[in-house]
C-alpha cells in the first residue's frame, strides 16, 4: 500500500480527477490549502510588481533572498507569502504508484514554476471503518 | 527523506516559518486545522473549548536534515504551556517536481 500525496494548481483538480479515474483511481481526498516553494512564494506577483527582481538581501538571518527578506527591503508589512493549492491524498494498493504519479504529472505540467510536488509514502495498515476490513481489502 | 508535521500555535506560525525559511528550507505547505491533546481542549470557567485552532505545517525534507528542522520548529514555537503542539516524522519513499518530471 502507497499513500500518494500530490500539491497541485487549485485550477487543474477536475482534469486530475478525469485522469486518475481513467487509470481506476476513484478515492481521493482533497485538501484545499497554502503552499510556498523553494522561492518561498511568488515574488514578482504577490508581493510588488514594481519591485526590482535584485534587491539586495538586508537581513542577515536570510542565507537567501525570498519574499520575505525582500519585504524589509521595500517596507512591505506582512512578511510571509502563500500561494492557494490543492493537496491530493491517494491511498493505492493496486494501481501501481508511478502509474498514479504519472498521470497526475501529465495532467499538472505545465513547465512554470508551481507546478507542484509528489510525495509517495509507505503506508503500514489501513481499515474500512464500516465493515472492519483490515489491510488491502480495505482499499479495493 | 522524510516528511515532518508540524502541528504548532496559529500565533507562532510567523516566527516559525520565517525560522525555517533562515535556516534554508523556504518550501512548506499549511493547513488551518483544529485539534486537541491530552488534556482534551480548554476549559475556561464554566466554558469548555473542545477542538482548537492549530496550523498544521508539511515539510519534505532530506534525512540530515529532519534533527535541525525539528530544532527551528521547537525553538521557535515553544512557549512552556499546554497547547504548543507535537512533531510527527513519517518516511517518504520517493518525491517529484511536477515540472520537469525528475524524482528527488
Amino acid at each position: 500500500m502507497k499513500e500518494i500525496m500530490a500539491v497541485i494548481r487549485q485550477s487543474r483538480v477536475k482534469q486530475t480527477m478525469e485522469a486518475l479515474v481513467a487509470i481506476g483511481v476513484t478515492s481521493v481526498t482533497l485538501h484545499s490549502l497554502n503552499g510556498r516553494g523553494r522561492q518561498g512564494g511568488n515574488i514578482m506577483e504577490c508581493v510588488d510588481p514594481l519591485m526590482s527582481a535584485d534587491v539586495e538581501c538586508v537581513s542577515k538571518i536570510y542565507k537567501f533572498p525570498t519574499p520575505s527578506s525582500m519585504a524589509g527591503a521595500s517596507k512591505l508589512t506582512k512578511p510571509v507569502f502563500w500561494v492557494p493549492k490543492s493537496l491530493l491524498d491517494i491511498v493505492v494498493s493496486e494501481v501501481p504508484a508511478e502509474k498514479v504519479v504519472e498521470a497526475i504529472m501529465s495532467v499538472n505540467r505545465t513547465g512554470s514554476k508551481g507546478d507542484g510536488k509528489i510525495f509517495v509514502l509507505p503506508i503500514v495498515d489501513a481499515m474500512r471503518i464500516r465493515t472492519g476490513e483490515r489491510g488491502d481489502a480495505a482499499i479495493i | 527523506m522524510k516528511i515532518v508535521r508540524a502541528i504548532i500555535r496559529p500565533e507562532k506560525e510567523d516566527d516559525v516559518v520565517l525560522a525555517l525559511e533562515g535556516a534554508g528550507f523556504p518550501a512548506m505547505t499549511k493547513a488551518h486545522v483544529f485539534g486537541r491533546g491530552k488534556q482534551k481542549g480548554l476549559q475556561v470557567g464554566p466554558i469548555h473549548y473542545d477542538l482548537l485552532p492549530k496550523v498544521l505545517l508539511l515539510l519534505v525534507v532530506n534525512d540530515g536534515d529532519v534533527e535541525k528542522v525539528m530544532s527551528v520548529v521547537a525553538d521557535n514555537s515553544k512557549t512552556g504551556f499546554i497547547g504548543d503542539g507535537k512533531i510527527f516524522i513519517s518516511d517518504v519513499e520517493m518525491a517529484y517536481t511536477v515540472r520537469t518530471g525528475e524524482g528527488l
